[in-house]
């Protein structure tokens, strides 16, 4: 098989015609002529988001059946490390995501409001299994249960199952790493998300 | 030894106090004054015949909705309604409270169950936890969610639930809360099956499936 095709020919400097191509400045484009070409074009929020969505790092919280399926996603065999959100702190000061994984109690919603509270900005929230979704099997005769963790706290992803198997977590993972990938120049929480928030009854 | 001769033993010391004996039950039972139900428990602990030394499960009974006869009438144990709303009724509860103790004996291997029955609106009964010390959970359990007093117990709070927790869940009578120290409890509305159920096919449909249609 011929590669001839694909090599650009002698002298053809790849890197500056496609500079030149976007119309970036000459001034740079004469840099990147020079010895140091070795560096990489993007924006400050691409940066932030690539650094944010690459060190989720997820606060220890599993409620029940389903923090057996977290636990199995962040061990060897599915491994969430190598999403880099394998680091479960154990304060909500160090940690980014919540993983409301499994059934919450409304004795628990208060600690998990408390919880949500205490995680600096910016946060995310997943909620993780039917019960943490919508009250799942306790919808009906559930006394003790709240009936989806979004009447609490904001949800960024839904992930569904009973319990969800890990590789459905992961994906949900990534479908959150979709959503800070898509964030512009906010470095706190977006309004509608805090005005949610003010909306929920949570009295105390 | 046989539960009839345990039972004979127990109300042979009881006298009065044990009220019946059902044999007919998969786990058959004692019924015993409530009054009566700690000098029970010591006796069947410290007799050297019996030496029941294992209090296994203490539950607490909710009756609404049975005859005198022990038969069930069907009552609907309130719930959520599909719009997530607490749901409610005019009934109200009849029917007594009851306790059920399930005893065992390690050095004997055998078995014996007590029940004892009180009126709803009574609702106490006699603590056992100075004769198994394990009781004083299990009573705090019946209490926190059946709601029966057992007078004397050292520590009678509630075991699962909140202290700030109104009513106790377990009975048939109970109403579900919609809001709860401010944490809502009640759902939101149930969302419309997207796949009903189809009209069930007319015409001779074999088991190779639906009659493929005539070729005009």
């Amino acid at each position: 098989m011929s590669r001839d095709a694909k090599t650009p020919p002698a002298g053809y400097d790849v890197q500056r015609e496609h500079m030149l191509d976007f119309k970036v400045d000459e001034q740079l484009a004469k840099v990147v002529e020079s010895d140091a070409k070795n560096f990489i074009l993007t924006t400050v929020d691409e940066v932030f988001n690539w650094a944010k969505l690459s060190s989720i790092w997820p606060v220890t919280f599993g409620l029940a059946c389903c923090a057996i399926e977290m636990m199995a996603t962040s061990a060897t065999r599915y491994d969430i490390d190598r999403f880099g959100a394998g680091a479960f702190r154990a304060t909500p000061r160090q940690a980014d995501l919540m993983i409301v994984s499994g059934t919450v109690t409304g004795k628990m919603a208060t600690r998990l409001k408390r919880i949500y509270d205490q995680m600096p900005e910016p946060k995310w929230v997943i909620a993780m299994g039917s019960c943490a979704i919508g009250g799942g099997p306790y919808f009906k005769y559930g006394y003790h249960v709240v009936k989806g963790v979004d009447q609490m706290v904001p949800v960024d992803v839904y992930v569904p199952g009973c319990p969800p198997r890990p590789e459905v977590l992961l994906e949900g993972l990534m479908r959150l790493q979709d959503k800070i990938r898509g964030r512009k120049g906010r470095f706190v929480t977006p309004k509608w998300v805090t005005d949610y928030a003010k909306k929920i009854p949570y009295r105390k | 030894m046989e539960q009839n001769a345990i039972y004979e033993l127990l109300a042979g010391h009881l006298g009065e106090g044990a009220l019946a004996w059902h044999e007919d039950a998969v786990e058959p039972w004692a019924e015993i004054a409530p009054e009566r139900i700690a000098d029970a428990c010591l006796f069947l602990r410290d007799d050297e015949r019996l030496d029941f030394n294992q209090l296994m499960c203490l539950s607490g009974i909710d009756w609404d909705g049975y005859d005198e006869n022990g038969k069930g009438k069907s009552v609907a144990i309130l719930g959520y309604t599909d719009e997530g709303q607490p749901e409610t009724t005019d009934r109200t509860a009849d029917g007594d409270l009851g306790v059920a103790y399930h005893l065992y004996s390690h050095a004997q291997r055998h078995k014996f169950t007590l029940r004892v029955r009180v009126a709803r609106e009574v609702a106490e009964v006699p603590t056992v936890s100075h004769v198994w010390p394990t009781a004083a959970w299990h009573e705090r359990e019946a209490w926190d969610l059946v709601g029966i007093r057992f007078a004397g117990h050292p520590d009678l709070r509630r075991m699962l639930l909140d202290e700030a927790w109104e009513g106790h869940p377990l009975r048939k009578d109970y109403v579900m809360p919609a809001m709860w120290e401010g944490v809502p409890m009640e759902g939101r509305p149930l969302a419309k099956n997207p796949f009903p159920a189809t009209e069930p096919a007319t015409g001779d449909d074999g088991p190779g499936g639906p009659t493929p249609p005539a070729e005009a």
